[in-house]
């Protein structure tokens, strides 16, 4: 009885908001294109991946038709071991080129945070490479490896660290280092400014106490420039982690997931699954797959974001 | 000059870095000027004595057709930015001054979205573009980019829309100005950096985009760059003088328009919060 007292008293209280479609004081209608466009563009297509993935439906075989087969994709997918080299190729390349945005931005950012001449004129150089879409830097990057007269043969054979011309992207090792390079090269003018913005926040005061406690570069580097800058760091790991594992630009036109299977991350074996071989089933469930690995990105990205608004 | 002689060491990693960063594009400059016989010489000429011009009005007018893609590309992009701003701007406004019920789902979805690969939509979009006779059509293209550029576009919106103060419309609605009105004549001109921001981030992402194209363009007269490019590498016979002036005609509609945007560009990313 008590409750239902309560209940009743409630709405007297709280200003209850009415439901109104008045775009003075209801956003609905400010909503509704966004809705209905991410409910047609986004929500079917998930749902019908989904669905897909649980079905056998082979393009090249339009006389089967779409048929409901359960979870055997997934059975399929993670008993096959090349599956799971794929899984640990795409990790393994993530993790190199990420890496290497780390390393290479880091240092960037670190230089040019000192108090040193140019500092302009090495950013808008920065810019150059920041600014080049990902296809043109690919190609670019095709004709630098080129097994005969690519410059990056060119200049390694002048200075004898190889004797004879080497095709980067025909052999398996080289392919899978050369691709990466290039997502590195792409990504770390993303990871340098992010990095310098950092460093910026940093208090002068704090750097000069430091200076006069007699603290050297790494002392300073490791107790006190990465404790401050770790959110910043942490936000942009994660943000280019995502980005580098959805890379489809770089190895597409470098070396379209070969030679053999040496480039071939989740990405391009899921859309080689449904437009190279048309097993729509598979390549769904595969993307499913990369679906669920990305969710778990983005809430870690959230919370990392939460945690830094908080400080 | 004491300074300058302590930071030498700096100045030359710096320098060793930056010709790690700045080695692609001076390779593409000097290629796309040179002869195609001279392409293939050894020791290559850096800096071409006769710069060929010529190449980059072959590539637009000759073999390649350049023209055709850019001309594709800048309608699809540009079409893709009015449409997410249309689209995006109302949203975004409703996310930073209402408070609603699901509003936070709504902003977790955007955010989840944005970090989609276009793989996880791509069967999906293509069946609809299918059923909807959108394949082989530029309309299909500026459709299916904008199922990725609207969350990213409301995302940066959002954030920057947070950071206008609700007084400065509330004062002009006391004044019985409506809602609509204040948002047009109040909001929109303060946001204007904003707006530009994530238009032109609409009109890069379609620029560069490869994947949509790839699965929905099969005729070679519809092609945007990003696919003329990747087809042209295909090819047995490449003319890299060629290729690397188109290479550089591609990157500069983005290089201008990313030189606008570019301070705003790092804040949005590290603004744009789901938290209040």
């Amino acid at each position: 009885m008590e409750l239902q007292v309560a209940k009743q008293k409630q709405p007297s209280l709280r200003k209850k908001p009415r439901l109104t479609l008045s775009p003075e004081k209801s956003p609905f209608l400010y909503l509704l294109p966004l809705a209905i466009f991410m409910g047609i563009m986004v929500v079917y297509p998930v749902g019908r991946v989904i669905y897909l993935s649980f079905t056998q439906n082979l393009l090249t075989r339009p006389d089967l038709g779409i048929q409901f087969i359960g979870v055997e994709n997934y059975i399929t997918l993670f008993t096959s071991t090349e599956f799971w080299s794929t899984v640990l190729r795409t990790t393994v390349w993530t993790l190199l080129s990420v890496g290497g945005k780390i390393f290479i931005g880091f240092s960037i950012a670190w230089l040019l945070s000192k108090n040193i001449g140019f500092k302009k004129l090495y950013m808008l150089l920065l810019m150059i490479p920041w600014v080049t879409p990902m296809v043109v830097a690919a190609v670019a990057w095709r004709w630098l490896y080129d097994g005969q007269f690519g410059m990056i043969n060119y200049i390694l054979t002048q200075v004898n660290i190889i004797q004879e011309p080497i095709i980067w992207l025909g052999n398996k090792q080289s392919a899978f280092i050369a691709t990466a390079v290039t997502d590195i090269w792409i990504g770390v003018p993303f990871m340098a400014m992010m990095f310098l913005a950092g460093l910026q926040s940093i208090p002068v005061e704090l750097q000069e106490s430091a200076n006069m406690d007699g603290a050297n570069e790494l002392q300073q580097l490791f107790l006190i420039v990465l404790p401050v800058i770790k959110p910043i760091v942490l936000v942009a790991t994660t943000l280019s982690a995502i980005w580098t594992f959805n890379s489809f630009g770089v190895i597409w036109p470098l070396t379209r997931g070969g030679p053999v299977d040496a480039t071939q991350t989740l990405i391009v074996e899921a859309y080689k699954r449904s437009f190279g071989s048309f097993d729509m089933g598979m390549g769904a469930a595969i993307a499913v797959v990369i679906f669920l690995i990305l969710l778990f990105f983005t809430v870690l990205y959230k919370r990392l974001l939460m945690k830094q608004e908080e400080m | 000059m004491s300074k300058t002689f302590r930071n030498f060491p700096i100045h030359l990693t710096l320098i060793l870095i930056f010709s790690f960063m700045l080695f692609p594009i001076f390779v593409m400059l000097s290629t796309s000027l040179q002869t195609y016989e001279n392409i293939f010489n050894w020791p290559p000429e850096w800096f071409p004595a006769e710069p060929q011009w010529g190449n980059y009005i072959n590539v637009w007018f000759g073999e390649y057709q350049f023209k055709t893609p850019f001309f594709n590309s800048l309608i699809v992009a540009t079409l893709t930015a009015i449409i997410t701003i249309i689209i995006a701007f109302p949203a975004s406004y409703a996310l930073s001054r209402f408070h609603f019920a699901g509003r936070n789902s709504m902003l977790f979805f955007v955010l989840v979205t944005q970090m989609f690969s276009p793989v996880v939509l791509i069967v999906g979009l293509y069946q609809l573009a299918q059923s909807y006779s959108l394949l082989n059509t530029l309309a299909g293209l500026v459709i299916t980019n904008c199922a990725f550029t609207l969350p990213m576009a409301v995302w940066l919106l959002h954030g920057y829309l947070k950071n206008i103060p609700v007084t400065l419309e509330q004062a002009a609605f006391v004044d019985g100005c409506s809602r609509i009105k204040g948002v047009f004549k109040i909001v929109m001109p303060l946001a204007a950096p904003g707006i530009a921001m994530s238009a032109i981030y609409a009109f890069i992402m379609a620029w560069n985009d490869l994947l949509i194209p790839l699965i929905f363009i099969s005729k070679s007269s519809l092609r945007p760059v990003s696919l003329a490019l990747t087809d042209f590498a295909g090819q047995n016979v490449i003319y890299w003088h060629e290729m690397m002036a188109a290479s550089i005609l591609t990157t500069l509609p983005i290089a201008v328009m990313f030189s606008f945007v570019q301070k705003y560009f790092i804040k949005g990313f590290m603004a744009g919060s789901i938290k209040e």
